[in-house]
C-alpha cells in the first residue's frame, strides 16, 4: 500500500534514515536520477539535505514549468545551461542584457533551480524547469530594476505577461517585516502589491529570501504578506541553514512570518568551506552563502511539486510544502534549541513550517482517495489506503500480474492531489480466487443454504413409455447442462468463482434413449414469481461399450456472475455459451474413471468505475479421478483444473487524472487474459447412512488442495445431508 | 614594484565613521596618481573590513577567496609596468542594499580613497559578500585611504 505521511511521520523518517520515501509514484523505470551522475548531484549538499534526488527519481524535474529568477540575471553561455533557452527581460538598463550576469548572484541562484543534470559540476533541484530570466540588476550590481513601486510593478506584471509558476527572488530589503504598517506600505507599494496579487491570480507562487541581517523577522519584502495578508497563500519565504541544519548566524529568522515560511540550505556561516557550491558567472564555480542560496532550493521543490501535481492551485502548492516541511535535524541558535528541546512556537519563530522536503512531490499527505463518480472534492471517493477494490476470481496470476502493472490515479484526500500508481496499490491482485468445493452432491437434496461455496444439484428422472423426463436442479448453472448426466458425480465438476448461485432448473426429455446413444435436448428456468427461460441445450451420450460411456453437452444460458471492483459483491446476469466432454467408464466392477472438461464462452460487456467487463472471455474447468466404491460407501481422489478465466479480455475504467475543478477523467483498461494453468488435487467420499435399514442420507467428505498454494490445503467440507 | 614600502591599512578597530590618514612611503614619480582599470567585485569569505591590500598582499587574498568577477581578476594581476595594484575591501554584508563605493582623489603625489558604505534602506541581493574595489595605481603613488 502507500506510504501516507503524516508530517510526523515524515519527521521520523528523516530521522531514521534521512532519506524519504517514495510513495505512490511512478518513476521512469530507467537507472535512479540519483544514481545517475550521482558525483553532480553530491557536489551540492543541498540537494541532499532536501531529498531532491528522490523527487528527480520519481520523474519530477520541473519540466514544462516556468521559473522567473528575479535578479542580476543569468549567465546563459555558462556550461550548466547548455542547451537549454533561457527567456527572459532585462528590467536592470545593462549592458549584457537578461542572458549575461556581471554579479554573478543570478547565475548561482538559477543553477541552484535548473543547472542540467550533465555530470558536470552540479545540477539543479528542477534541472528541467524553463527558466526565465528577470535581470533586475545594472552593470554595477545595482538593483535599478526594483528601485521604485512602478519598477517593481513592471516586473511582477511581467509574471502574467510570460505565464510563470515559480519566481524566485533572492533580493530584499535591509528593513524588516515589521518596520512598516500595513498603511504604509500600501502608500509604499501599491502598485507593486497590485501586480503581486495578479501574478498569484495567474498562478504563480513567489519564493522570497527571508534576509541575512540575521534579525528575529524576515525581511521587508519577503515578510510583505505579513501586512499585505491577501499575498500569504501563495508565498513562501525561506531561511537558511548550513550543511549541519543549523540555523546560521547571518540568517534572518521567520518571527512574524512564520505561517508562510520555511527552511532551506543556504550555506553555512564559513561560506568557502561550508557555502552552496553552484555555478558562477564566467563558467566557473563558486560557494556562496545566503538566504538567496536558500530561496531557489524551495523554488525547485514547488516547480517539482507543480509538475507533479498540474490540477492543483499555486495555494495547494504552497500548503503543501508548507506541511510537508519537517523540523527534524534543525538546531536554532536558541541555546541547544532541536525540534526536542525547543517548542513548537519556538521552532516555527526560527523556522517556519521547517525544511522542505521531497515529500511535497512524491508522497502522499493523507489517505489515498479512488474516484468512483468523476468527482474529487464533492464526489465518492473510495479510501483505497484502507481497503483495495476487487479483482475479478477466476484469473490466472500472470493476468491479476498485469492488472496490478496498469496505472490509475487515485487523489490525495489531503488536497486532492493527483498520484499516477501502479494499479496493484488499488487493487487485490495478490488474493487467490476462491475455490469452490469439489464433492459428491447428493440426489434429491435441494436446499440452497448450503452456502455459495457448495453446489448442490438435485434430479428426478421420470420415465414414460416413449421419452424419459429429467428435472435437475443445481446453484450452478453453468454445469448445470450436464448433471442429469453425471447424477451423484455431478459435483465433482469445479464450479466458475466468479459465478453467483442462484438455483436454476432444467427440464430435459430423453430421446433414443437406449443403451448406445441417448439424445436429450433440454431447457432450464429460474424461478421467482414466475418462470423465466433462461437457457437451452442438448445432452449426447454414447456408450459404446459395457458401462463406458462418452458424455457430450452443448448448450447456451445465463448465469449470475460477480464482476464487482468496488464492492464484494456486485452480481451481472450474462448469457454463456458451453462445451462439454467428458468419459464415465468403469475399469472393474468397483473402481472407474472419471472425466469431464469444458470450455465456456461469456457473454461481451464493457467495464464501468464500479465493475469489471469482459470482451472475448473464455472461462474452462475439468476433473479427472477414480472412484473406488467399497460396499456402499464410494471414494474419489484425482486432481481438478479450477474454474479460471483463459482467453479474451477483462477491462475496467481506472481513473486517469483530474483537472482544475476536480472534475475526473477516466481510462478504459482493457487487460489480456493470460492462461495459466493450475492443478489441484481432491480426495472426496460419500457414505450413505442407513436407519433401521432405511437410507436416510450420505455423509459427504471432501478434502482439496489449493491450486494456487500446493503445500496448503485449499478447502476441506464435511457435509451430512440426511434425507428423510 | 616597490615590495615593502607600504605599511597595513588595517583599521577594523577603527570606530565606525571616523576619518583617519594614513600615509605609506613615497617614490618620487612621474605619472600623476590616477587609478586605472577599476572594477568592483565581491570576496565569498568574510576578511579585514575596510582594508587596502597591495600587490602581493591582493595575491595572498586571492588565493584564500573566490570572487565573483574571476575574468577582471586574471587581468587585473597581469603585471602593468609601473603600475601597482590596490584592493580595498569594504563591510562585510548580508545584502548588496548595503552600498559599497570608493572615491578617489588624487594630486602628483598621492592618491586619497573615500569608502562610502550606505545602509539605503532599498534592495538588494540577499547573500553573505565581502565587497571590494580594485584598480591599478602609479607605483610612486602614496596611497591614502579615507574612511
Amino acid at each position: 500500500m502507500f506510504n501516507f505521511l503524516n508530517k510526523r511521520q515524515i519527521m521520523a523518517l528523516w530521522g531514521i534514515s534521512g532519506v524519504m520515501v517514495l510513495s505512490g509514484c511512478g518513476g521512469s523505470g530507467t537507472t535512479p536520477v540519483s544514481v545517475d551522475y550521482a558525483p553532480e548531484l553530491s557536489a551540492q549538499y543541498g540537494l541532499s539535505l532536501i531529498g531532491a534526488g528522490t523527487i528527480n527519481d520519481a520523474g519530477y524535474t520541473g519540466s514544462g514549468i516556468k521559473v522567473a529568477v528575479v535578479d542580476s540575471g543569468i549567465d546563459s553561455s555558462h556550461l550548466e545551461f547548455s542547451g537549454r533557452t533561457i527567456y527572459g527581460t532585462d528590467f536592470g538598463g545593462s549592458t549584457n542584457g537578461y542572458a549575461g550576469d556581471d554579479n554573478g548572484h543570478g547565475t548561482h541562484v538559477a543553477s541552484i533551480i535548473g543547472a542540467n543534470k550533465d555530470a558536470v559540476g552540479i545540477r539543479g533541484v528542477a534541472y528541467d524547469a524553463t527558466l526565465y530570466s528577470y535581470r533586475v540588476a545594472n552593470d554595477s550590481g545595482t538593483l535599478s530594476g526594483l528601485n521604485s513601486d512602478s519598477k517593481k510593478a513592471t516586473v511582477f506584471n511581467q509574471h502574467v505577461t510570460d505565464n510563470i509558476r515559480v519566481s524566485n527572488n533572492s533580493w530584499g530589503s535591509s528593513a524588516t517585516a515589521t518596520s512598516y504598517s500595513e498603511a504604509t506600505l500600501r502608500w509604499l507599494y501599491p502598485n507593486t502589491i497590485s501586480a503581486l496579487r495578479s501574478a498569484q491570480q495567474n498562478g504563480t507562487v513567489f519564493v522570497f529570501s527571508a534576509g541575512n541581517d540575521g534579525k528575529n523577522n524576515a525581511q521587508l519584502i519577503g515578510g510583505l504578506p505579513y501586512r499585505i495578508t491577501e499575498l500569504a497563500n501563495e508565498w513562501l519565504t525561506v531561511v537558511a541553514v548550513g550543511s549541519n541544519l543549523q540555523e546560521t548566524d547571518y540568517t534572518s529568522r521567520c518571527g512574524v512570518a512564520a505561517d508562510f515560511c520555511v527552511t532551506a540550505p543556504g550555506g553555512g556561516d564559513d561560506q568557502s568551506a561550508d557555502g552552496i557550491y553552484a555555478a558562477q558567472a564566467n563558467g566557473t564555480y563558486v560557494r556562496y552563502s545566503g538566504t538567496s542560496m536558500a530561496a531557489p532550493h524551495v523554488s525547485g521543490v514547488v516547480a517539482t511539486t507543480m509538475q507533479q501535481f498540474p490540477s492543483l492551485t499555486a495555494a495547494q502548492i504552497v500548503t503543501r510544502v508548507k506541511d510537508t516541511a519537517t523540523y527534524v535535524g534543525l538546531k536554532g541558535n536558541i541555546i541547544g534549541c532541536t525540534v526536542s528541546t525547543c517548542t513548537t512556537a519556538q521552532m516555527e519563530t526560527i523556522f517556519g513550517h521547517g525544511l522542505v522536503s521531497s515529500a511535497a512531490s512524491t508522497s502522499m499527505i493523507s489517505s489515498a482517495g479512488y474516484s468512483i463518480d468523476g468527482k474529487v472534492y464533492s464526489g465518492n471517493n473510495l479510501n483505497v489506503s484502507a481497503k483495495k477494490l476487487y479483482v475479478v476470481s477466476g484469473l490466472s496470476t500472470s493476468t491479476r500480474e498485469a492488472i496490478g502493472r496498469a496505472t490509475t490515479a487515485v487523489f490525495d484526500s489531503f488536497d486532492g492531489a493527483t498520484f499516477n500508481v501502479s494499479a496493484r496499490k488499488v487493487f487485490d491482485t495478490s488474493s487467490h480466487p476462491k475455490l469452490s468445493i469439489i464433492g459428491y452432491n447428493m440426489n434429491g437434496i435441494q436446499n440452497a443454504s448450503l452456502g455459495s461455496k457448495y453446489s448442490f444439484y438435485a434430479i428426478d428422472n421420470v420415465k414414460s413409455s416413449d421419452f424419459d423426463f429429467y428435472i435437475t436442479s443445481s446453484s450452478d448453472p453453468v454445469s448445470l447442462g450436464a448433471s442429469s448426466l453425471w447424477k451423484d458425480k455431478a459435483g465433482l465438476m469445479p464450479q466458475p468463482s466468479f459465478g453467483v448461485t442462484k438455483p436454476t432448473h432444467q427440464l430435459e426429455i430423453g430421446m433414443y434413449n437406449d443403451k448406445v446413444f441417448s439424445f436429450r435436448p433440454f431447457t432450464q428456468y429460474t424461478k421467482t414469481d414466475e418462470i423465466i427461460l433462461d437457457g437451452y441445450g442438448i445432452n449426447v451420450s454414447l456408450e459404446p461399450f459395457q458401462d463406458v460411456a462418452f458424455y457430450g453437452t452443448f448448450s447456451s444460458g445465463t448465469g449470475a456472475f460477480n464482476l464487482g471492483a468496488t464492492t464484494s459483491n456486485q452480481v451481472f446476469r450474462k448469457k454463456f455459451k458451453s462445451f462439454e466432454i467428458g468419459l464415465n467408464a468403469a475399469l472393474s466392477e468397483t473402481k472407474r474413471f472419471i472425466f469431464r472438461s469444458s470450455s465456456n464462452t461469456l457473454e461481451n460487456s464493457e467495464g464501468g468505475v464500479h465493475s469489471w467487463g469482459v470482451r472475448d472471455a473464455v472461462f474452462s474447468q475439468a476433473v479427472a479421478g477414480f472412484e473406488f466404491q467399497i460396499g456402499k460407501p464410494k471414494l474419489t481422489f484425482g486432481g481438478y483444473l479450477p474454474s479460471e478465466l483463459t482467453s479474451g479480455n477483462v477491462n475496467i475504467l481506472m481513473p486517469a487524472g483530474r483537472n482544475n475543478a476536480g472534475q475526473v477523467s477516466y481510462n478504459n483498461q482493457s487487460i489480456k487474459i493470460q492462461r495459466e494453468p493450475k492443478f489441484g488435487a481432491f480426495i472426496t467420499a460419500s457414505i450413505p447412512l442407513l436407519s433401521k435399514d432405511r437410507y436416510s442420507g450420505d455423509l459427504n467428505l471432501a478434502l482439496q488442495q489449493s491450486p494456487y498454494e500446493h503445500d496448503k490445503v485449499g478447502t476441506g467440507s464435511f457435509a451430512l445431508m440426511l434425507k428423510f | 614594484m616597490i615590495f615593502g614600502s607600504c605599511v597595513n591599512l588595517d583599521t577594523s578597530d577603527q570606530p565606525s565613521g571616523s576619518k583617519t590618514r594614513l600615509s605609506v612611503e613615497f617614490k618620487t614619480t612621474l605619472k600623476e596618481c590616477h587609478s586605472k582599470g577599476i572594477f568592483y567585485g565581491v570576496l565569498n569569505k568574510k576578511t579585514y573590513e575596510n582594508k587596502v591590500f597591495l600587490d602581493r598582499e591582493i595575491d595572498d587574498l586571492l588565493v584564500s577567496h573566490q570572487t565573483n568577477v574571476p575574468e577582471n581578476i586574471r587581468s587585473f594581476r597581469a603585471e602593468t609596468l609601473g603600475y601597482k595594484n590596490v584592493l580595498i575591501t569594504g563591510k562585510y554584508a548580508g545584502s548588496t542594499a548595503y552600498l559599497f563605493n570608493v572615491k578617489a582623489s588624487n594630486d602628483l603625489k598621492k592618491i586619497m580613497f573615500e569608502i562610502n558604505f550606505i545602509d539605503n534602506k532599498d534592495v538588494g541581493l540577499s547573500f553573505m559578500n565581502h565587497p571590494f574595489w580594485a584598480g591599478k595605481v602609479p607605483e610612486h603613488c602614496e596611497i591614502v585611504l579615507i574612511k
